[in-house]
């Protein structure tokens, strides 16, 4: 049975149906094609197919996709601006946050949870708001300080692959 | 060696592909939807050990949109092998596509091939299979146990036929120099059993292939492969097609930590049923079926060792069992890279390994971050501890006396992989970390709360390595180790390389860009590496043993100094000087003490082409004639809740020798990531098999444990001052050695702590707890 949704999905309205037991992860990826959304494991684990419903970090696997209808959602398509990378982005890549970067859709999504709500997370605050968020690679202490260094205000600017704060409005917490 | 000469190696550069990663816009192989694909499902049996007396597929056959269902009977009787990395002659060829004996929970019944993955799935519930089941050999006791059921009635190792004595395939006993003359030297003898246990790879991305006809008749195959012309070896094997009617494309993948060092079934699977059906087949495991397929080989490692009075070690024998699981992907290489492993650790005249390589009806196993070296390091680095403490002596001082070091002969990848080792940081490394972490302080069971007791805190270290690749001197005929790399000059200036290394997010493919321009003479963002595929680049060996950048790297090197003289040539003669006279520096070639001669990289090219001087290009093969050690030092801080046995590491230095830095980003991260790992395995990662019925007991994220970001401690970094003469640009290998050593630390330090030694992976809450109840009875 299939069931017509309007929601905004990255700030855009949209109306689309889908099979009612899907989950919002298989609409995002298979109906939707936005495939930047991963699924690590689809039983609500991992995190990497985490997005934004509402303000609110989730596991896009956990949700009906119906559920989602007259909600907005942000996914790892919806963060960059007229072209320009968001500073998690640039945080990451400068940080070297990213190594296979398939948990890095689901961390960037519940890094802008966390600053929307808290701009200026402390190390323990991170710890916590990406706890449902696993990574195999990169012992998550280079994703801490790319997060941290946005909370403090760290602008990067990139020459020849390289990239440096130009800028650092507070120094990090903790 | 400190200052080393490059402008560009040693920073922190973008990897190429991160802004495809950040934005979610780079196409892993799950992400790869094809017009009139269809999906495949394999099912898999309940039992561990099982004859498939008869399948029924006809009803399945009924579900709307099932294309084709194949079984035992409809597969090429082909024994096919799953790794290409060690020499064929050594490796076992013990399985087909599906099989009649089934011989693990999960093992491949039958494949569906259907319009959706939820028409494949409702046509395996409608598959009618008769088993006839069989006692199962579930535990390494039960597999070696008198009256064991045989898992395999055939298999061949190479082209000849394996006597399988009960379900042992392999046997070893190697010594060098006189062991028994070694322990009657000695003043102490120690003996002890240490086990390992299973962890899983556990990359976040699941296994996935998409198999797609070609107008030509021959088969495109994307797939999360470790190494694209293995699998195309191994897929064409086991289909009995020739190599070439299969083009395997390059992909980067989600992590793998040796889960895809072997083809492992779905690949060749799916390429078949592409082959039967004309059209694009895919195939995605679930995450139950991850952890179904991949593992670290538990280890039963016995290790003797004798020491003089001063700690100097006169002998050293290892005996070890080793787990392969159902099939035996990666033949005995495991056990013998664990046996060869403890006798590489240390410098020692007199050395014994033996060992046996076992079935049991378990799901079959690779590689796992460190192929051998973790168990190794768990045993030999657990038993240094306990000999230190024998001996009277600091157990730094033990590592030191004994230290294998510059100019000593390294037996790598087992003991017929052999080169001298020409840079060790291991010395500095340990100075460097024992002043950090306050090693001379460090109190026994010091209890640093005074309103909680209970809580102690003590200080551990290991020392340990990984090979960089599997190169030795002379060839060997244990294991392949050789690369390839085409590079090109395009018109605007840029390099463009060819090559077929795997990227698992190590980041090398990037490192090949920093090498190339560094070489040349060029920015970093002169250097494009096509995704690249079988069809377009020459063979290399699997990303795997940290040979992305030390062994691969290698013709990279080579093909760009090639450039380089071919670039400075066709300036000379636009400069009408010699090519001596003429430096490239950031993609511009200038004339030495007259800079205003000068010419941008990409009008040289330009005018070669004008001029019709032909192509700038480069080709390479390179068979690396070393695997330097990569020494890492680990020093951990825990704290143990002697209530619980609640282990807490609170601090960790991972002192790496990773030779000339080429990006570093990449090696502070694998560092702090295969700290990760390590701290897994010591602490809680581990899958968990009923003994009785074989069924696996925590095949999902939920009850496999693996370190979350409020476990993770943090971590600090220190980097040995070195220069590996053999590697490119000086470098060497950092992968898996982060890893190796870690395990023994977290015991080690758990024995400084509470007094309690640890000698089964992994040291969980249970475990710690029940040693410290056994201690204080």
């Amino acid at each position: 049975m299939e069931k017509t949704i309007r929601f905004h999905l990255n700030e855009k309205p949209l109306e689309v149906s889908c099979p009612v037991h899907w989950t919002l992860l298989e609409l995002i990826r298979d109906r939707l094609g936005l495939t930047g959304t991963k699924g690590g494991c689809r039983e609500g684990e991992c995190g990497t197919c985490t997005v934004i419903v509402d303000g609110r970090n989730v596991n896009s696997c956990m949700m009906l996709a119906v559920d989602v209808a007259g909600r907005s959602v942000t996914t790892v398509e919806g963060l960059e601006r007229n072209g320009e990378l968001h500073p998690l982005q640039k945080a990451f890549i400068a940080k070297g946050a990213i190594q296979c970067g398939f948990c890095t859709p689901g961390m960037l999504m519940s890094a802008k949870a966390l600053l929307d709500a808290n701009p200026r997370p402390s190390r323990s605050e991170i710890r916590k708001a990406l706890s449902g968020n696993l990574c195999r690679c990169t012992g998550y202490e280079k994703i801490f300080e790319a997060i941290e260094s946005v909370g403090a205000g760290e602008i990067f600017d990139v020459d020849d692959g390289v990239w440096q704060a130009i800028e650092q409005v507070q120094k990090p917490r903790d | 060696m400190s200052q080393k000469p490059y402008s560009l190696a040693g920073k922190r550069h973008e990897k190429l592909e991160a802004r495809q990663k950040a934005t979610g816009r780079l196409k892993y192989t799950g992400d790869i939807r094809l017009p009139d694909m269809l999906h495949c499902r394999i099912l898999r049996s309940p039992h561990a050990n099982a004859i498939v007396k008869s399948v029924d597929t006809t009803e399945a056959m009924k579900v709307p949109g099932v294309v084709d269902i194949i079984t035992y009977d409809d597969v090429p009787k082909i024994l096919s092998m799953h790794q290409f990395l060690h020499v064929p002659e050594v490796m076992y060829y013990d399985s087909y596509l599906l099989e009649r004996h089934v011989r693990h929970v999960g093992d491949r019944v039958a494949a569906v091939a259907a319009e959706s993955i939820e028409a494949a799935e409702e046509a395996l519930r409608k598959v009618v299979v008769d088993y006839e089941v069989l006692p199962a050999a579930v535990t390494m006791e039960q597999a070696l146990a008198g009256e064991a059921p045989r898992i395999h009635e055939e298999a061949r190792r190479g082209t000849d036929l394996v006597e399988i004595e009960g379900n042992v395939f392999e046997k070893v006993d190697v010594s060098i120099g006189d062991v028994e003359r070694g322990f009657a030297e000695a003043d102490y003898v120690i003996e002890r059993s240490y086990n390992t246990s299973k962890p899983n790879p556990a990359p976040m991305e699941r296994a996935c292939v998409v198999c797609a006809p070609r107008s030509d008749g021959r088969l495109d195959v994307w797939a999360t492969a470790q190494g694209i012309h293995a699998m195309r070896m191994n897929i064409a094997h086991s289909l009995g097609v020739p190599v070439s009617h299969l083009n395997c494309h390059r992909m980067f993948l989600g992590g793998s930590f040796g889960a895809h060092i072997h083809t492992g079934f779905i690949e060749n699977i799916c390429a078949f049923l592409a082959f039967r059906t004309g059209r694009p087949v895919r195939g995605e495991k679930t995450r139950e079926e991850m952890f179904l397929a991949y593992g670290r080989h538990p280890m039963k490692v016995t290790v003797k060792a004798g020491f003089k009075k001063d700690g100097t070690m006169t002998a050293l024998h290892s005996d070890t069992t080793d787990d392969t699981g159902s099939y035996a992907f990666s033949g005995s290489s495991k056990m013998m890279l664990t046996s060869g492993f403890t006798l590489s650790m240390y410098k020692c005249p007199n050395l014994r390994m033996t060992g046996r390589s076992i079935y049991t009806n378990t799901p079959p196993l690779s590689a796992m971050r460190g192929a051998g070296n973790p168990q190794a390091s768990w045993a030999v680095e657990s038993l240094m501890d306990e000999a230190a403490e024998a001996l009277g002596i600091d157990p730094i001082a033990l590592r030191l006396r004994n230290n294998l070091g510059v100019g000593d002969t390294f037996y790598g990848q087992g003991p017929k992989v052999i080169s001298t080792i020409r840079s060790c940081g291991t010395p500095e490394l340990l100075e460097k970390g024992s002043r950090l972490i306050g090693w001379e302080k460090r109190g026994n069971g010091y209890a640093p709360y005074p309103d909680r007791p209970w809580i102690r805190r003590g200080i551990g270290m290991a020392r340990g390595f990984h090979t960089s690749g599997c190169g030795s001197e002379k060839p060997n005929r244990f294991i392949m180790d050789f690369s390839g790399a085409f590079i090109k000059m395009n018109e605007d200036g840029t390099a463009q390389l060819m090559n077929a290394a795997a990227d698992c997010g190590g980041g090398n493919i990037s490192t090949y860009a920093t090498l190339i321009a560094e070489t040349i003479g060029l920015r970093y963002s002169d250097v494009i590496v096509n995704g690249g595929d079988t069809d377009t680049t020459p063979f290399d060996g699997v990303t795997h043993a940290s040979r992305g950048l030390y062994g691969a790297g290698q013709p990279v090197v080579a093909c760009a100094e090639d450039i380089r003289q071919q670039l400075l040539e066709w300036a000379s003669r636009a400069f009408r000087c010699g090519p001596e006279d003429l430096e490239i520096h950031q993609g511009r070639v200038y004339r030495h003490f007259k800079p205003e001669d000068s010419m941008t990289v990409s009008e040289v090219v330009l005018l070669g082409q004008a001029r019709g001087w032909g192509n700038i290009m480069a080709h390479s093969t390179v068979r690396p004639t070393a695997c330097p050690p990569h020494f890492v030092v680990i020093f951990l801080e825990v704290e143990v809740d002697t209530r619980t046995g609640r282990v807490d590491v609170t601090r960790a230095i991972s002192g790496v020798d990773t030779g000339t830095i080429i990006n570093r980003n990449n090696v502070e991260g694998q560092a702090a990531g295969g700290l990760h790992m390590g701290l897994g395995f010591g602490l809680m990662e581990d899958t968990l098999f009923d003994a009785a019925t074989g069924r696996p007991l925590n095949a999902n994220f939920a009850d496999y444990k693996m370190l979350t970001t409020l476990d993770m401690p943090p971590v600090e970094i220190v980097f040995a001052d070195t220069f590996e003469p053999t590697g490119p640009l000086g470098s060497k290998a950092i992968g898996e050695g982060v890893t190796n050593p870690v395990a023994p630390a977290v015991a080690n330090a758990i024995y400084n702590a509470c007094g309690v030694r640890i000698r089964d992976l992994p040291c969980t809450p249970e475990r710690v707890f029940r040693e410290i109840k056994k201690a204080r009875i």
